[in-house]
């Protein structure tokens, strides 16, 4: 059995006014020592704690998220990854990922990651405009030329970018050239994230959301084509790469593949269930020993969970992979809806081979979350 | 006890002027509960009751009074209601008395209940004895109040007992005026059972209770008792009075108010009203009932879940059983499917409806706007009463309609008339007359269509008058005038529940209201989703609900599928809220928001 890792770092120098994720900033960041330190500290000893558990495989791809992890040294890298060698095997040729923010791309750093084993790195770019960072209140620097040449001039790593596409006042033009920009630089692998607008965000509080989507519709559209248009697959709702370069530790997550999460606020999925962890920073310092929440799903739950993930891959749903994966097939009153669907215009059900496969269609790209609780609502 | 020493009263007031707290005192004079065990509103049994500070029911107690010289009385004291919509109880309360005690607030003064609970009490040959409450506080002006109620109310001045319910302050000698000023009940020990059923209230365990008052003759256990309109016999299983709880007793004779216990299952079967007498030696004639209650207000009412219609008319039935004055009929909207068609007092009274159906039966409901019923003349020359906007008849059929008309009856502070008159001109008033009840009050009279009190006039008549003015009203006749029905189209289907019937002056007005509510309401689709308000086949207002665009969670991985899941399963939860309208989705406030245009 192959897992993924991931390893969660919950702290930013600065909290972003569009995120929700569970973070602490650290401000200043002299005083942030302790803390982190504590931190890894107590993350190699759940990494001792629970990965012996996992015997029966291996590791084949490792994912540093935050937060953002690049605030790390490469020593502390190195010292977890070498804490997860000790305990489980790490499958040779693993995507070991690093999502890493513009402040931190040094050559010394990239350089140390890339020693301590890291192979790939996500630069959260955003936007490369500062009016549209400042529109959606992003914590970090704008990306300039000078980084985007040092994080592409490394050339010893697979290097990717996070882009948020669709924030109110970027208009096509705009949009465009951010895009000609960036994949001249030829990323492995684009994030192209629609600006979501989270309850309870500084930003929700600011940001008029009225027309919002249509406008977003016409965004998505634009970077959908002009990354075609570079030679970028489109895989995944919002992810695009060159040459079969996804991201797999993600893929995971799509897939239903199984997955161990390290750290607080974490989830985990293996042996048929979901874990998180819900731990307070605090708490979970200091102690010993980590308590896992515990998701117990009915087949129907499964199920649902399985079509909510997977259909936003742009090659879609293969039935069969789906029986063999959960070992029961979509009920009849389930694949009616899908037909429906196909009916609205909004997903292809391909039939080749006596295989049958489910995908949305470009208008269903849009509106994924309308397919997806329509579909899934008898599995509920 | 001989029945010289029984007094049977009931406390009559206008809303707020304290007659449950009167009532409180006149238990605690009576050591009925210890006062470790007082509670304010001891007769309001209902949560409604106590939350808002009103009494809804009806409510009997025996009491044991000692008087100043020393012989035993018992009190059997019945607390009332004061809102408009529960005149019906209260005169059905006061059938079962002799005499009243009238409550007047000693700085609101009469108000307009007041005077019209004096009507009920002099229909029903009552003594009274003014008290005048609240003698405590500082803006009480007791002189002002006894003018009033010998100029408004009639009554001689000096027999008002000054009180303050609150502090207790005068109760003692209001003790010995109700023996002195309320008669003794009189009736015939020997001679046929004649009970007045006044109430009657469903126990799990026992089934139908009814409230009784004694006229003639006693009832006991294994007695045979026949319910005069019905003719059905039942066994008496058990007798008793009302101390806070039920207490059995060996028998109930004449003057007593009590309650009998027949095995009675079928809840249709205990007719308030009625008279009950013995089975083997039955009355020739019944006591005096009721008139029949008349509904002035009706709905729909329709389970939000489509597999709840048993359980919302058992609800229903249980529910009348302690309510005499809700009517309701099987009905079937095309929109919201199987539910009744109710019929009430007035708003309170369909509130109040409503919320213990939700509250007491967990059910959870949808409601249509209120309407009053209208007599249709159709030009084929048929004659048609419709209390329901959908079964309006095509206007073309229609030669003319007949709308109620009621007296209206209101009593304010000489400086929110202006404001008064500019409202009831507004809701189609006729002024009928003007006249200083004291220095600074003013009662206006009124004739007011029905259909515009139903819409929203109690509350605005509330905040023009800053919540001084008082407001009753007595149902008059039936007058033609130029309604219309007006259909609220979505997606062009037309949505029966929300259908309405207004003047045609004000139909523009209230039907772009009502579709500018629902755009906001109303979730967005994946079409573009026209809402129009129709009369007949002219479009009077329209707008559009834009469609979604966009529906797609950009980012989704970290794992945390869990909670992706469970968003989609509240989702669902929601879903069961809404109510399917052609291929669009309408949650339940929808149409509620018809009921609150202002």
């Amino acid at each position: 059995m192959n897992y993924g890792l991931y390893l969660h770092f919950p702290f930013c120098r600065k909290k972003c006014d569009y995120c929700d994720f569970f973070s602490i900033p650290l401000e200043p960041e002299s005083s942030t020592v302790d803390l982190t330190g504590a931190y890894l500290k107590r993350l190699v000893s759940e990494i001792h704690e629970r990965l012996p558990g996992f015997s029966d495989g291996s590791i084949d791809t490792i994912y540093f998220g935050g937060g953002t992890p690049s605030i790390m040294e490469p020593e502390d890298a190195s010292a977890v990854i070498e804490a997860i060698k000790s305990t489980i095997d790490i499958h040779p040729g693993s995507e070991i990922t690093l999502e890493i923010n513009p402040e931190d791309v040094r050559r010394e750093k990239l350089e140390g990651f890339s020693d301590a084993g890291i192979n790939r790195m996500v630069l959260g770019v955003q936007s490369i405009n500062d009016r549209h960072h400042k529109t959606i209140g992003r914590a970090s620097r704008v990306c300039s030329p000078q980084v985007l040449e040092e994080f592409f001039g490394y050339g010893d790593i697979s290097r990717c970018i996070d882009v948020i596409i669709g924030i109110p006042g970027q208009d096509e033009r705009e949009l465009s050239d951010e895009l000609e920009i960036l994949t001249g630089f030829r990323p492995d692998h684009i994030s192209a994230y629609m600006l979501t607008v989270e309850d309870g965000t500084p930003l929700s509080v600011r940001l008029d959301t009225a027309g919002l989507d249509s406008f977003q519709r016409e965004a998505f559209k634009t970077a959908i084509s002009l990354l075609k248009k570079q030679g970028y697959s489109h895989y995944e709702i919002s992810n695009f790469c060159l040459d079969g370069k996804f991201s797999r530790h993600n893929m995971k997550y799509w897939k239903h593949r199984p997955y161990i999460g390290i750290g607080p606020s974490s989830h985990s999925f293996y042996g048929g269930r979901r874990y998180r962890n819900d731990m307070p920073l605090e708490f979970y310092i200091n102690s010993d020993k980590t308590e896992l929440e515990v998701d117990e799903r009915t087949s129907g739950q499964e199920m649902a969970e399985y079509i909510m993930m997977s259909i936003r891959l742009v090659g879609g749903i293969s039935l069969n992979e789906m029986e063999d994966c959960l070992g029961d097939v979509m009920p009849g009153q389930c694949f009616e809806r899908f037909v429906a669907m196909k009916e609205r215009g909004l997903v292809e059900i391909i039939n080749k081979d006596g295989a049958c496969r489910i995908r949305l269609t470009e208008e269903g790209l849009f509106l994924a979350d309308t397919v997806i609780y329509d579909t899934v609502e008898p599995l509920l | 006890m001989d029945l010289k020493h029984i007094r049977n009263f009931s406390i009559i007031a206008h809303i707020d002027h304290g007659k449950s707290t009167l009532a409180d005192r006149i238990i605690e004079k009576c050591k009925l509960v210890s006062s470790r065990d007082l509670v304010d509103q001891m007769l309001d049994n209902m949560d409604i009751e106590r939350e808002r500070g009103i009494t809804i029911k009806s409510n009997a107690v025996t009491l044991n009074y000692k008087s100043r010289s020393g012989e035993d009385y018992i009190f059997n004291l019945i607390d009332t209601p004061g809102h408009v919509d529960f005149t019906y109880e209260v005169s059905r309360a006061l059938a079962a008395c002799d005499g009243v005690i009238l409550v007047v607030d000693a700085s609101q003064g009469v108000e307009a209940q007041t005077i019209a609970n004096l009507y009920l009490a002099l229909e029903n040959n009552l003594e009274i004895l003014p008290v005048i409450n609240k003698i405590d506080m500082p803006t009480a002006d007791i002189e002002g109040t006894r003018e009033s109620i010998k100029k408004i109310l009639g009554l001689d001045p000096s027999s008002a007992v000054p009180v303050s319910a609150r502090e207790g302050t005068g109760i003692d000698d209001l003790m010995e005026k109700i023996i002195e000023t309320i008669p003794c009940p009189e009736g015939k020990q020997d001679g046929p059972l004649k009970a007045l059923i006044f109430d009657s209230f469903f126990d799990k365990y026992l089934g139908a209770i009814i409230k009784v008052r004694i006229f003639d003759g006693t009832v006991k256990k294994d007695d045979q008792i026949m319910l005069f309109s019905t003719g059905k016999k039942y066994t008496v299983t058990e007798v008793g009075i009302f101390r806070l709880n039920l207490e059995k007793k060996p028998i109930l004779e004449p003057g007593d108010v009590g309650y009998i216990v027949a095995g009675i299952k079928t809840v249709v079967d205990t007719k308030i009203g009625d008279t009950v007498t013995g089975g083997l030696l039955p009355a020739d004639k019944p006591l005096q009932g009721f008139k029949d209650v008349k509904s002035m207000v009706f709905s729909g009412l329709y389970p939000m879940y489509s597999d709840d219609y048993e359980n919302l008319k058992d609800a229903l039935y249980k529910l009348r059983l302690n309510d005499a004055s809700l009517m309701f009929e099987p009905d079937n909207s095309y929109a919201l499917g199987f539910g009744f068609r109710c019929g009430y007092l007035g708003l309170l009274h369909m509130e109040i409806v409503q919320e213990r159906l939700e509250r007491e039966f967990d059910l959870s409901l949808v409601t249509t706007a209120p309407s009053v019923e209208y007599k249709v003349y159709l030009v084929n020359g048929e004659k048609l009463t419709i209390d329901n906007p959908v079964k309006l008849p095509d206007p073309g059929m229609i030669e003319r309609i007949e709308e109620p008309i009621v007296d209206a009856s209101i009593i304010t502070p000489s400086e929110y008339v202006g404001n008064i008159m500019s409202l009831v001109t507004d809701c189609r008033g006729l002024h009928k007359g003007m006249e200083y009840i004291d220095q600074n009050r003013v009662q206006l009279n009124y004739e007011l269509p029905l259909a515009e009190i139903v819409f929203n006039f109690y509350d605005k008549l509330k905040s023009y008058s800053k919540g001084y003015a008082s407001f009753d009203y007595e149902f008059r006749d039936f007058r033609p005038a130029k309604m219309v029905k007006v259909d609220i189209l979505v997606n062009a289907e037309p949505v029966d529940a929300l259908s309405f019937v207004v003047h045609e002056d004000k139909a523009y007005q209230r039907g772009k209201d009502i579709i500018e509510k629902l755009k906001n309401i109303i979730p967005r689709h994946q079409f573009k989703i026209p809402l129009q308000a129709a009369v007949g086949q002219k479009i009077i207002a329209r707008e559009n609900i834009s469609p979604l665009r966009k529906n797609v969670t950009a980012k989704c991985y970290g794992g945390d599928i869990t909670r992706k899941r469970k968003l989609l399963e509240k989702q669902k939860e929601g879903k069961k809220r809404m109510k399917q309208i052609g291929s669009v989705e309408v949650p339940q406030e929808a149409f509620l928001t018809v009921l609150k245009i202002n």
